[in-house]
């Protein structure tokens, strides 16, 4: 089931009728089947835009389709929604087991499903049994919440959302909490899931390797406006403007003012990359890893001092100024420089974006 | 503290107590020897202390007292009434103000006035509230042509009368309590069982109820424990024990002797009587809810 979202607004007043605007006019459509990330800094609007789905938030204006019913007015409890909360919402006083069991045995599908209540019990045992199993947390199903670590809450939160099979799995920041390990693990548990369900899913985060790696879609949100809805890799092939080349990557985007002259960009005053683009000042991006230093002198090359160099695993870190600007730059490891000397680099167009001055993406340059 | 000299934190402590410690010595644990005492007396002497006719017969007076037995009853009847329906009362009326219907905070603090003003002139505006000819209540009974009952009047309606008014003297105190419980509960969790397809109803039972469990426990200890010791009550709403002592109560039971009647050694006796049976009864609550608590 595809979720379609159509000018949604959400608008809080707080004291002295201050407003925020936490959603601004978001359109988007989600197909059926798709995991999206919802990207974005903190208090961009994403927990808010979730709370809008599930129905919890009343939007300020806007609707929200779930396939073709309108489900705006619709109560949370009648969307069939699985939701995962930030801080988790656990039941303090009833053991894990309940925890997960306790949306089985409200939900009313799945009593006409199982009429008879023996029968119903049962069905909701192997149920929980198997989803604890697939969070790994089956050894703590007596437990109560507030004797679990703060992933293992996590964990039973995840479990609680997708053991009633939703319709739409809402996931806030579902794996802040776990450690590195565990999180890749839980994610792709997630995905397989998901896949293997065909849960349409929205996954809040703001750590973007996460988003990129299990999501088929990404938006990006800022100050509660959609940035670029697209592919993953696309948000960080072609962003769509400052914010996101700056917002996806790591270590970020080197970015700053350069002048195009006579058909070149400038670069600490050498013709650096051609371009179409008129004369004028732009905003330039690149990518670290798009530096290739070069025994080359000529057009399209241009100098650096390099003033810092550190070792991460094969790479080099450098960092150096371009055009007033402190940058960084990934070179591969069998490069001899060091700190002090001046190199001459090319770039690899790929890794390069211009932007005018109001920070939107220039396609052609 | 650790490695501090014990006996000095010692007699630190015992001088922040001090106080306290003399207070409670002489208004309580003095008072409640004394009355152990007296109880044990067939006659004593309140101005030189002394008593004569040592042994249980005060107690065996009391426990043959046909008003005694009644002051039993009434108190039993009031507790096992006024507890359980002013506690469903004011959690309801706690839900409802807690839910911010319009003018909430204005309620919250109207049902907050009846516990800070005298129970006396209460009682005395319900008297007047219960007049049989002048009381809105019989007003308002009469619009359904119902006739005027003798609310306070009659011996059959006085105990009747008497729960009505204990339950809404009782209000005031429990919302409060349970306004203050409910305002401690997270949100959040009515969120996610919203999402949980949980209606109202398991909303409340499923989550409202045993988040405020310590508070529901605590609130029936108290309220047993007033119930029992009922006396203002009586007071503010008959002026006595109503008619024909019909609305006594084991506190009204136990003054009446002392002061009126002057036999110090039965008031004493019927103070210890209740005393143990308080004693029991708050026993069993905390046992009971001690063990629900484990479960
Ligand atoms: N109930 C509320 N009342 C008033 N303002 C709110 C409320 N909920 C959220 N906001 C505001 O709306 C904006 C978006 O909040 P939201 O919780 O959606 O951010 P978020 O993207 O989830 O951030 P985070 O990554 O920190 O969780 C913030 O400025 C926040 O202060
Ligand atoms: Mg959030």
């Amino acid at each position: 089931m595809d979720i379609r979202i159509e000018g949604l607004t959400k608008t809080f007043t707080g004291k002295e009728n201050k407003e925020t605007i936490a959603v601004n006019n978001l359109t988007v459509t989600i197909p059926s089947g798709h995991l999206v990330g919802l990207l974005g800094p903190s208090g961009c609007g994403k927990s808010t835009t979730l709370f809008l789905l599930a129905g919890l938030h009343e939007p300020t204006s806007g609707k929200i389709f779930f396939g073709d019913e309108d489900v705006t007015g619709l109560p949370p409890e009648k969307r069939g929604i699985g939701l995962v909360f930030q801080n988790y919402a656990l039941y303090p006083h009833m053991s894990v087991y309940d925890n997960i069991a306790f949306p089985l045995r409200n939900s009313r599908s799945f009593k006409e499903e199982h009429k008879d209540a023996k029968e119903r019990r049962a069905a909701i045992d192997q149920i929980v049994q198997h989803t604890a199993k697939i969070v790994a947390i089956e050894e703590l199903l007596d437990r109560k919440p507030a004797q679990l670590s703060g992933g293992q809450q996590q964990r039973v939160a995840i479990a609680r959302a997708i053991a009633k099979q939703p319709k739409v799995l809402l996931l806030d920041e579902p794996l802040s909490n776990l450690d590195a390990r565990l999180r890749i693990q839980t994610r792709e548990e997630i995905r397989r899931i998901q896949q293997a369900t065909g849960i349409t899913t929205v996954f809040v985060t703001h750590d973007q390797e996460e988003a990129m790696s299990i999501t088929d879609e990404i938006i990006v949100m800022r100050d509660g406006l959609v940035q670029q809805v697209d592919h993953p890799q696309e948000t960080y092939i072609h962003p769509a403007n400052v914010f996101v080349a700056q917002f996806l990557g790591n270590p970020p985007i080197n970015l700053f003012q350069a002048e195009a002259r006579g058909g070149w960009l400038i670069v600490n005053g050498d013709r650096a990359m051609a371009t179409v683009l008129a004369d004028g000042h732009y905003q330039m991006g690149i990518r670290p890893e798009s530096f290739i230093l070069t025994g080359d002198e000529g057009d399209g090359t241009f100098n650096a001092r390099i003033e810092f160099k550190a070792t991460i695993g094969r790479d080099f870190q450098v960092r150096f100024d371009i055009n007033g600007h402190f940058s960084e730059a990934l070179i591969e490891s069998d490069q001899h420089i060091s700190e002090g000397d001046t190199v001459r680099f090319a770039l690899r167009r790929s890794g390069v974006h211009l932007f005018d001055q109001d920070g939107k993406r220039i396609e052609v340059w | 503290m650790v490695g501090q000299n014990q006996k000095k934190t010692f007699f630190r402590a015992m001088l922040y107590l001090l106080p306290a410690l003399v207070i409670i010595a002489v208004f309580v644990v003095y008072p409640m020897f004394h009355t152990l005492r007296m109880s044990v007396y067939e006659d004593f002497n309140i101005f030189s202390k002394e008593g004569s006719g040592f042994g249980l017969s005060s107690y065996i007076w009391v426990l043959q007292d046909p008003n005694f037995h009644k002051a039993l009853a009434n108190t039993f009847i009031y507790a096992i009434v006024t507890v359980p329906v002013s506690i469903a009362l004011s959690l309801v009326i706690a839900i409802l103000l807690n839910s911010g219907i319009k003018g909430s905070k204005f309620f919250q603090t109207a049902y907050f006035l009846p516990y800070v003003t005298n129970a006396i002139a209460i009682g005395l505006a319900f008297r007047f509230i219960f007049h049989s000819e002048f009381g809105i209540f019989n007003k308002f009974l009469g619009l359904f042509g119902i006739d005027a009952i003798q609310w306070l009047n009659d011996p059959d309606w006085a105990m009747f009368t008497l729960c009505i008014f204990g339950i809404w003297s009782a209000l005031a105190f429990k919302i409060v309590i349970f306004l203050a419980g409910l305002q401690g509960i997270d949100p959040q969790l009515y969120q996610a069982a919203r999402i949980d397809e949980a209606g109202k109803w398991k909303q409340f039972i499923k989550i409202t109820v045993p988040q405020l469990g310590p508070i529901l426990a605590y609130q029936f200890v108290i309220a047993t424990i007033g119930a029992f010791k009922a006396y203002v009550e009586v007071v503010g709403l008959f002026g006595d024990d109503g008619p024909l002592h019909s609305a006594t109560t084991m506190v009204y039971y136990m003054y009446d002797k002392f002061y009126n009647a002057n036999r110090y050694t039965i008031a004493a006796a019927s103070g210890v009587i209740m005393f143990l049976i308080i004693m029991v009864f708050t026993f069993i609550q905390m046992h009971m809810s001690n063990r629900r608590a484990d479960q």
